[in-house]
């Protein structure tokens, strides 16, 4: 093939040509908006100082009641303006805010930032990232909800992924569910990543409370709609095997280098 | 809540299945199971089922005879009717003359719906049989008496909490001890029985007993009068607290208890009497002597809760669930579930039942829950006729305005509701309240009657002649004189479930409430996964998440990694009021701070870093989302080249996107004249994405490719070191002419203190082809000026 004239070495190194790199969460939030977006949903955002309105009670978890002890809470000092402030516990604040400045029908997705007041360790970080989605609409079901987080699950582990709905409470959804999904990598059969269970624990979700609805003057009985929150932060650890969760956050090029 | 497996079992006469299949069937269906773990007795081996009870549930299963209810739901199987103890059966209670009597005052009756006392004279206090305590260890309580333990118990079995007195160490007014619940006065101090002092307020509620303080009411007991092991009388208490009162004494002075936590979820009043019952058997069956005496029940029970009612129809099924249930299954559900149900038609029932109310006295404090249908207002009788029939509609007359569909008075019929202004100095409202707040309706409400057809009207008249529920013509009324609207709740062929919730499922309210009933019970597994039917509409751009992707893969692609760092530090605008830690006390205002620290880490694991993070900021008055970027090396740069290197990427930024940065003597990033961000010597760029986003780029508009030939001609240019690039250039383009068609530097050093830059400038016409003589002439203008500038061509 080759004489002296015109040998080429194929295997010596090309120039060097530099390139950063995504951090995993960027790159789970694309893929997230992407298979959101194809199936018609806006990206919204709000606020990460929130109000306590629009974080709690407008999501109907009322002034001392024991509902809000399920999020451990960032307050800020009182400024003095007689609105108390917090560090959003959840994205579901951008529920309301969007649904105050948009009639229906709606479809949005949410991935931002939220927090928590909790002591951190390998799984648990006081700042977290979460997605959350709403959809409105006069034929918005339970089963059409399984069917839209069926697609985007399949399209984001790029496989054909089966969800389940367990009972659970959230205030501002009803009836409300736990959503599992199969396994990405064993697809149900059970392996390390699902702990042998071939399901995976991945968000809250549920059928927009009525009390929700009447408090943005949207008539939940011709409206109804989905909502649903998972962890960005979760869904990359399981997707690319970081098993801590601080690495995420404390600016180490180690970890993003490798993506 | 930690159940006993074995404990459960005692509430079934057939056998459970395994502890896993228990927990797999709470899990589809009802709560969601944290762990089970493998106990073991002398007496053999039990199970403990740690169960995830959520507040919507708190009111009926934080007790081993809830979970053991929602077992029976699931698995079919029946549960008892009585408690079963593993010993002899429970004891028959005898009433006896006890030497003391037992005054019990209620003076907060808002605060404390319910407070059931009795007496119990000459017990003895010793230690719990072995079955009464292996039942408290295998949820990890610790026995500590057989009063003491048989309170817990009974909590642990339904949920109510009790509490013990030692009568003896109560203070007596008129030969019997008084226990009285009201509030605590301001600075109370109470010794509880773990020996801890409780500093009070006047917004505890207490038990006292004339003189002092026992117990906070629902949270915990006093040590003053405590059961110990030489109590020989005991007043029992089996109570019922508002939820909100005992959350916030909780919450202010720090201690929370199995009982806080039951009372702050809320449970049903009716608890309090049947809680009673057992806990007085169980002190009997373990502390009995032959001196005992039991006394009367002292109820003190205002106002007791009305059964509720509520409804769904197949269709509300269909709509929330999207399945396609029969009725036959949801009959088949409702029955599983224990719930009281008839199938009706809505409007007969309405019809049915709203004249036989004819009479009732007229309430304007009407509570429905408490008073219907003892008594009435006008819209507690509308609300009430309707929520009897399963249609659960506001309170409010004029959200009931709003609620219902309009009908033109022409029209109408047997059960459409009748709105009127009465203007006789009533509570007129022009807004909707609490359905679809803000609605208007410019003439005023402030009555609303059920139409029964054949022009009468039925309505609970405050009219001085009726103050009572009537009947009359529609026509004829005085409070009907000034009709505003005629609104229509359900139509005539409306079919329902009229469903009685038991008086513990303070969780169902609502339609949907009984739908996930049915959901759940039949089965998330079986709804069929199906697209939405509806419009497609192409999704709105999210501009700016779009701007910051752009920005980042430009940056990704000039070599910068990303970081996501932490949004709280130790400086800034806002302050936690309660950070982690000092350091994380505040939100950050800006991403440079954050991104320094990081280089520094950074940097003690390679040579060069080449960062940044795109994040929100907190600014006094916005959020703002922000980019930063930094290089930096351990190396020691070349004279100019972390600025050279900064400067590249903004360029590069400008250049993709189409804005022109300038940066300013001070280091400030302009665009269009606004300030965008700024550049920092020690290696960093902070822009204000939002900021740039407002403004708008150049456009693109495609340019003709010249027609003509260009020529090019290179100038280099000696100037004093501190002469700045730009305005080298710009003396370059004013000299020119219009003929310049671009021009850059290229080369540059420095010698002997002085510096010098060589520019190429490329001329060309749209119009002819150029002449060397032509440009050589501007060039010879061009050197002439940069002479007359005391500078010097090379």
């Amino acid at each position: 093939m080759s004489n002296a004239n015109n040998f080429i070495d194929t295997t010596a190194p090309g120039r060097k040509i530099d390139r950063g790199h995504y951090h995993p969460l960027t790159l789970v939030i694309r893929d997230i908006a992407d298979a959101f977006s194809s199936l018609g949903f806006e990206i919204a955002d709000g606020p990460e100082i929130e109000t306590e309105y629009y974080n709690f009670d407008a999501l109907n978890v009322p002034k001392d009641h024991p509902a809000r002890d399920m999020w451990d809470t960032f307050w800020l000092k009182e400024d003095g303006s007689g609105v108390k402030k917090l560090l959003r516990t959840h994205t579901s604040p951008v529920q309301i805010r969007y649904m105050e400045t948009h009639e229906p029908p709606i479809r949005i997705v949410v991935p931002g930032r939220s927090f928590r007041y909790e002591a951190t360790d390998a799984t648990h970080e006081a700042q977290f990232h979460q997605f959350e989605g709403l959809m409105i609409g006069e034929t918005v079901s339970l089963a059409s909800m399984k069917y839209i987080l069926q697609e985007f699950f399949s399209k984001l582990f790029q496989n054909e992924t089966k969800i389940r709905m367990r009972p659970s409470y959230f205030p501002f959804v009803e009836p409300g569910v736990e959503i599992d999904c199969s396994c990405f990598k064993c697809a149900g059969k059970g392996c390390n990543i699902c702990k042998n269970v071939g399901w995976i624990e991945i968000m809250g979700a549920g059928m927009v409370h009525p009390k929700v609805l009447e408090g943005v003057n949207i008539d939940p009985r011709k409206w109804k709609g989905f909502a649903f929150g998972g962890g960005i932060d979760r869904v990359a650890m399981l997707k690319y095997g970081i098993d801590d969760i601080r690495l995420l956050f404390n600016g180490d090029l180690r970890l993003v280098n490798q993506f | 809540m930690k159940v006993s497996y074995n404990w459960l079992q005692s509430y079934f006469k057939d056998k459970l299945p395994a502890p896993e299949n228990v927990a797999e069937l709470l899990t589809n269906h009802s709560f969601e199971i944290e762990s089970i773990e493998p106990l073991t007795f002398a007496s053999g081996s039990d199970s403990l089922i740690d169960v995830k009870v959520l507040p919507n549930r708190a009111h009926d299963c934080l007790s081993h005879l809830g979970v053991a209810r929602e077992v029976g739901i699931l698995t079919g199987l029946e549960v008892e009717a009585e408690l079963v103890i593993p010993t002899k059966p429970l004891p028959r209670v005898s009433v006896g003359k006890t030497v003391r009597g037992l005054n019990i005052e209620i003076e907060e009756n808002k605060l404390c719906k319910r407070y059931v006392g009795r007496m119990i004279e000459g017990v003895e206090v010793k230690e719990s049989p072995e079955w009464l305590k292996e039942r408290l260890i295998s949820v990890g309580q610790r026995p500590i008496n057989n009063i003491v333990d048989a309170a817990n118990f009974v909590m642990l079995h339904m949920g109510q909490p009790l509490h013990a007195f030692d009568a003896d160490k109560m203070h007596m007014g008129d030969k019997a001890p008084s226990i009285f619940i009201r509030r605590a006065e301001e600075g109370d101090i109470m010794k509880t029985l773990d020996n801890k002092d409780a500093k009070l307020s006047e917004e505890d509620l207490v038990i006292a007993d004339g003189e002092s303080i026992l117990a906070i009411a629902g949270v915990k007991g006093g040590i003053k009068a405590a059961v110990d092991e030489n109590t020989k009388n005991i007043v029992l208490e089996s109570a019922n607290f508002a939820p909100t009162g005992i959350r916030r004494t909780s919450q202010r002075i720090g201690i929370r208890t199995d009982a806080s936590h039951r009372f702050e979820n809320e449970i049903d009043a009716s608890l309090a009497g049947d809680a009673m019952e057992i806990f007085v058997k169980l002190v009997l069956l373990t502390a009995k002597t032959d001196r005992t005496k039991v006394s009367e029940i002292v109820d003190r029970y205002a106002r007791p809760r009305k059964v509720f009612v509520s409804g769904f129809s197949t269709r509300d099924i269909y709509k929330v669930l999207g399945e396609k249930i029969d009725e036959s299954t949801i009959e088949a559900l409702l029955n599983r579930l224990g719930l009281k149900w008839k199938k009706v038609n809505t409007l007969e029932h309405v019809l049915g039942l709203g004249p036989k109310q004819v009479g009732k006295p007229h309430n304007e404090t009407a509570q429905i829950s408490y008073d219907a249908p003892e008594s009435f207002d006008c819209s507690s009788l509308t609300a009430w006729l309707y929520s009897e029939s399963g249609v659960a509609i506001p309170r409010m007359t004029i959200d009931q305005y709003f609620f219902g569909t309009p009908v033109d008075i022409k029209d109408i019929l047997p059960g459409d509701l009748v709105f009127s202004n009465t203007h006789d100095g009533g509570d007129v409202k022009y807004y909707s309240v609490e359905w679809m707040k803000g609605l208007k309706v410019k003439e005023g409400i402030d009555h609303v009657g059920l139409y029964l057809g054949q022009g009468k009207i039925l309505h609970s008249s405050r009219h001085t002649n009726d103050k009572a529920v009537i009947v009359e013509k529609l026509k004829d009324s005085d409070l009907f004189k000034d009709i505003v609207g005629v609104r229509r709740i359900v139509d005539k062929e409306d079919e329902r479930y009229r469903v009685e919730i038991p008086l513990l499922r303070l969780d169902l309210r609502r339609m949907e409430d009984l739908v996930e009933e049915i959901g759940r019970l039949y089965g998330y597994e079986k709804i069929v996964a199906t697209p939405p039917t509806e419009v497609v509409k192409a999704s709105a751009t999210n501009k700016l998440k779009r701007f910051a992707n752009s920005i980042t893969d430009i940056l990704v692609g000039a070599g910068y990694s990303e970081v996501y760092l932490y949004s709280y530090t130790d400086k800034g605008h806002f302050e936690l009021a309660n950070p982690l830690a000092p350091e994380k006390a505040y939100m950050r205002d800006n991403l440079r701070d954050g991104l320094m620290r990081a280089v520094s880490e950074n940097l003690k694991y390679q040579d060069d870093v080449k960062i940044f993070e795109i994040g929100k900021v907190f600014l006094p008055d916005s959020e703002k989302l922000h980019m930063a970027l930094a290089f930096s090396s351990k190396r020691k740069f070349k004279q100019g080249e972390q600025l050279s290197e900064l400067k590249g990427v903004l360029e590069l930024l400008e250049r993709t996107l189409r804005y022109q940065f300038i940066v300013s003597e001070d280091l400030k990033i302009m665009t269009a004249g606004i300030e965008v961000g700024n550049l920092d010597l020690d290696g960093i760029i902070e822009i204000d994405l939002e900021a740039l986003l407002t403004i708008e780029p150049a456009r693109v508009s495609y340019n003709q490719i010249g027609r003509f030939p260009s020529i090019i001609r290179d100038i280099a240019i000696l100037v004093p070191e501190h002469t700045s690039v730009g305005d080298v250039q710009s003396l370059i383009l004013a000299n020119s002419g219009s003929l310049v068609q671009s021009s850059w530097l290229f080369d540059t050093f420095s010698k002997e203190g002085k510096k010098s830059l060589g520019f190429r400038i490329v001329f060309q016409s749209k119009e002819r082809t150029l002449s060397d003589s032509e440009v050589n002439l501007i060039m010879e203008k061009v050197s002439a000026a940069v002479t007359a500038k005391g500078w010097s061509v090379r």
